[in-house]
């Protein structure tokens, strides 16, 4: 257990002991302009808090909408059209004492780390064309056979588009097309799966039960497919969307460049469609989004052989989502709500496999008989909600709440009753799996994150999120089979972040 | 096959809607512009929908043109001067300053807005009217008219929107937006209330 006041204090310290030292290097090695902000900033000619509400970015205001929507081109075109952006952090979880290998399982926990960052490029290339590209270095991708960590880069998020406008007194139509690497990276609101989770995190174990790692509304296909969508907005009222997506390889291998095959998604052909739909409304400082999102996705079960077609699992997102925000300073309200629910039908194969396995599993349930077969298709419910506040586009705070549900399924099971290995009728460490085993089978996660920041200048973020677990793999007490509860994963999570 | 058909009948609609609209008399550079990017805070027709931003419909293109250099050449330098216009403003040009100006004055402006605190605005109507003995100190009357509408190079402020005019006051009051002499001698007295009370009255011309 820990007292929140020390650690609070501690971590400030240590934090700020990171931020010091990159601050210094950053201003060393970095020619200083007090007017040098992130690339669009420096396209538009404009501050961070034009298109993002409170300043809080990636979240957009109708204005910032409206840039992306038409292209990403207002403004000039920037003669060197980069930029970069940083993140570091400190965590530190509840407990880290049930679990056999405290060093491995919570490994950079109380440590300071420098997490990655991003290089960006695009904006304004012709009048009716422009581009988001992010290609993304993390600092923690992988672990050698010593426990040494090793970086690794690769291609993040990709939107390239051309827009065009037709507007007159009594109408305004936005029409363009965008050519991406991930369902829902071309949406303008932060309800959209691409959008939703605001602040990176280092991907070391300590950080498995910050808020990033919480459940959030997502596409199966992930971030490192290719699609093209065509888009429209009329007279703020109606957004439509309409695309397909395919593996990214080919004349599209850029979208998943540095992504090893392995960790690839690949999608069967090109018949995986994405449609979104939202009804906007804007009233004094006020505006309101309400919307819906589908999703289907064919992907291989084995990324490396994409040879079988009975290897192809059927995945169904079906997305509801709505946004508010009051922007009139020095106050900024936002209120987010989102839910996606996913049906995965497993591939022939896998269904195939699945006919007996469960007697085939090392457990049995708590009266010793043999658990059932897998689930050939599963079901899960995500919804989140977020209500934001910042004031004067430096203070800020947000309450979050995540809820996932879904079906049981033995084949989502890591402890169980072993009556082999075990004395009695016991889960024991043979063949359970502590800190992140699942007992029951079921996936269900809860909680709330809460958060607070500050901007001292635009484009840079110090924050603390608090994310709280009410439910954990499917139990709030005793979830592993090992004693471990939901609220064991508490976890305290200082940042920061900035862009230049 | 099935697929198909309904992504026909989308991309049809779409067609449908942009031939709609391309069909509409097309705007000129300036209205384009305006409507397309300086409208995206200020409206469609200069009638801004959020008080965040001012309302320029029927807006005195002297005191427009005026703003839009001010704010172009960074003379202009209150925050949001900087956070907004500074980047909206860098690339016009005289001719574009002047053309947008009169676009602007001639857009229809909107409806004044409800009173909320008649009080208020009762006390704001005889803040405005004042006409102090002190020669060197301004009136509103005075320069902004009978009914507010602005004149010469003063603008309108019948119909602003509240917290945009209680902002550009306070701003006023700091020095942190100029003004003319007699007007900043007149505002440098006003309480925090009487200020609102102004606004009130101004927002429902």
């Amino acid at each position: 257990m820990f007292t929140i006041a020390n650690t609070i204090r501690r971590g400030f310290l240590k934090i700020g002991t990171l931020a010091a030292g990159l601050m210094v290097t950053f201003v060393m090695l970095v020619p200083w302009d007090a007017q040098a902000l992130p690339l669009f900033a420096r396209q538009t000619g404009q501050n961070c808090v034009a298109c993002h509400a409170g300043g809080q970015f990636p979240e957009l205001t109708p204005y910032g909408r409206i840039f992306k929507l038409t292209g990403y081109t207002f403004g000039d075109r920037v003669s060197i059209p980069l930029s970069v952006m940083g993140y570091a952090s400190y965590t530190k979880v509840s407990d880290t004492s049930k679990s056999d290998n405290p060093a491995a399982d919570f490994q950079d926990n109380a440590t300071p780390v420098f997490g990655g960052g991003s290089i960006f490029t695009g904006g304004k290339i012709t009048d009716n064309i422009g581009a988001f590209i992010q290609w993304t270095y993390n600092n923690y991708d992988s672990q050698d056979a010593n426990g040494n960590w090793h970086g690794h880069s690769a291609m993040d998020n990709v939107d390239i588009r051309y827009a065009d406008r037709f507007i007159d007194a009594n109408r305004d139509l936005i029409f363009g097309v965008s050519l991406n690497n991930n369902p829902s990276v071309s949406d303008v609101w932060n309800t959209a799966a691409a959008w939703m989770q605001y602040v990176p995190g280092a991907s070391v174990p300590a950080n498995q039960f910050n808020d990033a790692a919480t459940p959030y509304p997502g596409n199966s296909s992930g971030s490192n497919v290719a699609g093209v969508s065509m888009y429209m907005y009329l007279n703020k009222l109606v957004y439509a969307e309409l695309g397909t997506y395919r593996t990214a390889n080919g004349i599209f291998s850029p979208l998943s460049l540095g992504i090893n095959d392995a960790s690839t998604t690949k999608l069967q052909g090109a018949n995986n469609p994405y449609l979104r739909l939202s009804l906007t409304r804007e009233f004094g400082p006020n505006n309101f989004m309400v919307g819906t999102s589908y999703n289907i996705a064919h992907i291989y079960d084995d990324p490396t052989n994409t040879s079988d077609p009975n290897s192809v699992s059927r995945t169904v997102n079906t997305g509801l989502d709505a946004q508010y925000q009051y922007l009139l300073d020095p106050h900024t309200v936002t209120a987010q709500v989102a839910y996606m629910r996913q049906k995965t039908d497993v591939s022939p194969n896998t269904a195939t496999a699945n006919l007996g396995a469960g007697a085939g599993l090392p457990f049995v349930d708590a009266n010793g008989n043999p658990l059932a077969d897998p689930n050939n298709s599963n079901t899960t419910n995500t919804f989140r909600a977020k209500l934001s506040y910042i004031y004067q586009a430096k203070y800020g705070g947000s309450l979050a709440y995540f809820n996932l549900s879904g079906t049981t399924d033995t084949a989502l099971q890591t402890s169980g009753y072993d009556p082999v290995n075990c004395v009695g009728l016991t889960v024991c460490n043979a063949s359970s799996v502590r800190v992140n085993g699942n007992l029951s089978g079921n996936p269900a996660i809860q909680g709330f994150t809460y958060e607070a920041f500050w901007m001292p200048v635009q484009y840079a973020r110090v924050g603390v999120q608090y994310t709280a677990y009410n439910k954990y793999n499917g139990a709030t007490n005793n979830y592993d089979g090992f004693g471990r509860n939901a609220s064991d994963n508490n976890t305290l999570f200082f940042y920061i972040w900035a862009a230049y | 096959m099935k697929s198909k058909k309904w992504m026909f009948v989308v991309v049809a609609g779409l067609c449908w809607i942009t031939t709609g609209v391309c069909a509409a008399d097309e705007p000129n550079k300036t209205e384009k512009l305006a409507m397309s990017y300086c409208g995206e805070c200020h409206g469609l027709d200069g009638n801004s929908i959020s008080p965040q931003f001012p309302k320029l419909a029927g807006q005195r293109s002297k005191f427009l043109e005026a703003q839009l250099k001010s704010m172009r050449d960074h003379d202009r330098s209150n925050a949001d001067s900087q956070d907004y216009m500074w980047g909206a403003a860098h690339k016009l040009d005289d001719d574009s300053i002047k053309d947008l100006a009169k676009y602007y004055s001639r857009q229809k402006p909107s409806p004044g807005g409800t009173v909320e605190y008649p009080a208020l605005a009762a006390k704001g109507k005889q803040l405005y009217e004042f006409k102090p003995a002190n020669e060197e100190i301004g009136s509103c009357i005075g320069c902004h008219g009978d009914d507010a509408e602005g004149g010469g190079n003063e603008p309108r402020l019948a119909g602003q929107h509240r917290h945009y005019l209680v902002k550009q006051l306070n701003l006023v009051q700091d020095n942190k937006r100029s003004a003319p002499d007699k007007m900043l001698a007149l505002v440098r007295k006003l309480s925090k209330e009487e200020i609102e009370a102004l606004a009130e009255y101004l927002q429902s011309k």
